[in-house]
């Protein structure tokens, strides 16, 4: 009877509960919530694996006051925690407010702290953030991420969609006696860069130096392999850390490889003589005659030194950098054939290098508002004209190579989960033939064996050009300079090509006695760091090689 | 008399029918509860697992956070200051071109360059998400059944 009265009880809260109720706690209770997946961003690596940025989190501390029982003593444990006067906290903590938030961003020692003290009421969400192991290195480059997660500038920005994902949102019915579902969102993708962490560094050390020893105000160095494009090193200084990229100058956000315009100077006559060879209308034979002045449009270009040389040959016009002979070859070619060369070298547009927001340089061509006659003398070494450090390595690149530009590249890989997307080497332009190509490199070699010696390294046969621009402002050219030295090696088999400019250097204003010595210092440490063996080495083992295969 | 056997009869039957009922409403109310306790039974397991899966997620989301702190000690331990300078107090020196010593051996096999991005890290696999609630339990189920024969098999 017992048994029996109780199964009536029970079977008559059953039915209270499912048929006469059932209505009232189906609506209260939450059968549908709206699920958001929020990815991860994905992380960048250099060529070799090391971490160049990733993932971590601050947190955002808050507080449910009505479940919070002893809100005394919670004041008093988070007021030291969080830096906040106890009675801010003691006064959130008496509200009836639900929800209210104590601090909006401590970094996760701080709460790991307030978790330790293990108090009801309290939440500790985190915040994503990106981190930069390697501190300020390569800043400009990566570019940073802010603190909604959107990249500015560099790689971080360029590859935004890719490094971010997709988050996915659902309404799904949590009832357990349903099917779930799950809702996934598409994670981001790993990016590898063609960048060497440890060339990346050697480098910006070298700049740093060289800008403290010749009393320059800023300066870049680029390092690339102008054999497929790829950029190992991209060097600016000053520089910011991007983990804080908001206590930055918005000066130093610019990327100064790929924003800063700047007149070359006279390493643009390696791109002047390649033009005029290449056209067939000199000869590396050729001469003219160098009168120490020149005088086109109505302005006067003379040499550096005030020299006037006389009959002058190709290689001495490189060597000795004479403004007249590299104004004499433009005008000879004429405008339409000089900016026919121009264009095909890439000045004038972007490089389209995969890093966020990138300048086209300025070079005015015939028939522009902004064209005068004169410019196409002095823009033949370097003036008048304006192009990122970026642009100017690219153009010189073909000559190291065969006479073909590569696109330069930064990001060679991107993974997204078992997908790897690699990029090739490919050809931008074919500006000059091989032949001339192999002529201006041999005359660049002189060039620096004969009126460069800052610039060699035992071992090595380099190539290259110094330059020194003179600065415009207002309309009118001041005494600081850009002083640069564009340079590769082996001469003979190209592995690397280093630009290196320093900004209103003011020990010296020449590139031969700065950039030259500091492009030196670089290639010494490179050549050691990248395996590559000096010449005799390198000759011997080829023709040892050459032996074998007979 | 036959009235009184009638009655007897009656009497008889009406305590049979009456007993019958009575056994009738006892088996339907047991059925009833034992319908009503396993129902509660099951409603109760699954509102558990729901509740442990909750709690594994939270453990996850732990494990993660501590995996992303270490992740992150160990890159800015592998920091390049960091290192020249260990490197340094170690007592080595930064090389020149004159202090490496290049051998040539004739035939040596020079294949093709090892993978420069030999060490970048694995892509990781695509974890598989249960689609239904059968197979969360499944997942978990095997997975216990996996970890109780590998402890059975270490303790071998």
């Amino acid at each position: 009877m017992a048994m029996a009265l109780a199964a009536l009880v029970i079977l008559g809260r059953l039915v209270e509960f499912q048929v006469i109720q059932g209505p009232e706690w189906a609506g209260r209770a939450i059968n549908e919530l709206l699920v958001v997946a929020k990815p991860s961003r994905g992380e960048i690596y250099d060529r070799n694996g090391a971490v160049l940025a990733a993932n971590t989190a601050d947190y955002q501390i808050s507080v449910s006051p009505p479940l919070v029982t002893e809100p005394e003593e919670l004041a008093t444990a988070l007021a030291s925690i969080l830096d906040t006067p106890r009675y801010e906290i003691l006064n959130v903590l008496n509200t009836n407010q639900p929800f209210a938030l104590l601090s909006g961003r401590v970094p996760a020692e701080v709460a790991d702290l307030v978790r330790e003290l293990d108090y009801d009421g309290l939440q500790i969400d985190p915040l994503p953030r990106r981190f930069y192991p390697q501190g300020e290195l390569l800043c400009h480059t990566l570019g940073y991420v802010d603190l909604d997660g959107y990249g500015g500038g560099g790689v971080e920005g360029y590859y935004q969609a890719d490094l971010a994902g997709e988050a996915a949102s659902k309404t799904v019915n949590i009832s357990p006696l349903t099917e779930q579902e799950s809702v996934i969102a598409r994670e981001g993708a790993d990016l590898v860069l063609t960048i060497d962490r440890t060339v990346q560094y050697v480098t910006e050390t070298k700049l740093k130096e060289a800008l403290a020893e010749y009393g320059a105000q800023s300066g870049s160095i680029i390092v690339m392999n102008p054999r497929t494009g790829a950029i190992l090193a991209a060097a600016a200084y000053p520089c910011y850390d991007p983990y804080k990229y908001y206590e930055a100058d918005e000066a130093l956000l610019l990327n100064p490889i790929a924003q800063q315009q700047h007149e070359p100077g006279s390493v643009m006559k390696l791109v002047t003589m390649a033009a005029a060879l290449d056209s067939g209308l000199f000869t590396p034979q050729s001469t003219y005659y160098d009168a120490g002045v020149l005088e086109v449009g109505g302005h006067k270009t003379v040499n550096w030194d005030r020299s006037a040389p006389g009959t002058t040959d190709m290689t001495t016009l490189l060597a000795r950098s004479l403004n007249v002979g590299a104004a004499t070859l433009s005008t000879t070619l004429g405008p339409d054939l000089y900016y026919d060369y121009m264009q095909k070298f890439g000045f004038g547009r972007p490089t389209n290098i995969d890093v966020m927001a990138e300048a086209a340089g300025q070079m005015p061509l015939p028939g522009s508002e902004y064209w005068t006659e004169s410019m196409l003398a002095t823009n033949a070494y370097g003036q008048s004209l304006a192009v990122t450090p970026l642009q100017m390595i690219m153009a010189t690149s073909a000559i190291p190579n065969n006479g073909e530009i590569m696109q330069p590249y930064l990001v060679q890989e991107i993974r997204r989960g078992d997908e790897v997307v690699t990029r090739e080497p490919s050809v931008l332009s074919r500006p000059i033939s091989p032949q001339t190509a192999q002529e201006v490199n041999t005359m660049a070699i002189t060039a620096v064996a004969r009126e460069v010696p800052e610039a060699q390294i035992p071992g090595y046969t380099i190539a290259g050009k110094t330059g020194t621009a003179e600065i415009a402002e207002n309309g009118v050219y001041i005494d600081d300079t850009i002083a640069s030295f564009i340079g590769w090696l082996p001469a003979d088999a190209p592995e690397l090509m280093i630009y290196v400019k320093l900004d209103r250097p003011q020990v010296q204003p020449w590139g031969s006695l700065t950039a030259a010595p500091t492009f030196a210092n670089l290639a010494q440490e490179l050549v050691v760091l990248l395996d590559i063996p000096p010449d005799n080495i390198r000759l011997q083992a080829e023709v040892q090689a050459a032996r074998g295969n007979q | 008399m036959m009235a009184r056997q009638t009655r007897d009869q009656l009497k008889r039957l009406n305590k049979l029918t009456e007993a019958q009922a009575a056994a009738g409403w006892g088996i339907i109310l047991i059925l009833g509860a034992l319908l009503g306790a396993i129902y509660l039974t099951q409603a109760s397991r699954t509102a558990a697992i729901g509740r442990r899966v909750q709690l594994l997620q939270n453990d996850l989301i732990d494990l993660k956070r501590e995996n992303g702190a270490l992740e992150r000690k160990i890159a800015e331990a592998q920091s390049l200051d960091r290192l020249q300078a260990t490197a340094a107090a170690l007592g080595f020196v930064p090389a020149n071109p004159d202090d490496v010593q290049y051998l040539i051996i004739p035939d040596y096999p020079v294949g093709e360059p090892g993978d420069p991005l030999a060490i970048v890290p694995e892509a990781t696999p695509t974890p598989v998400m249960a689609q239904t609630m059968e197979e969360a339990i499944w997942f978990y189920l095997n997975g216990r059944m996996k970890s109780f024969v590998q402890g059975e098999a270490r303790e071998q």
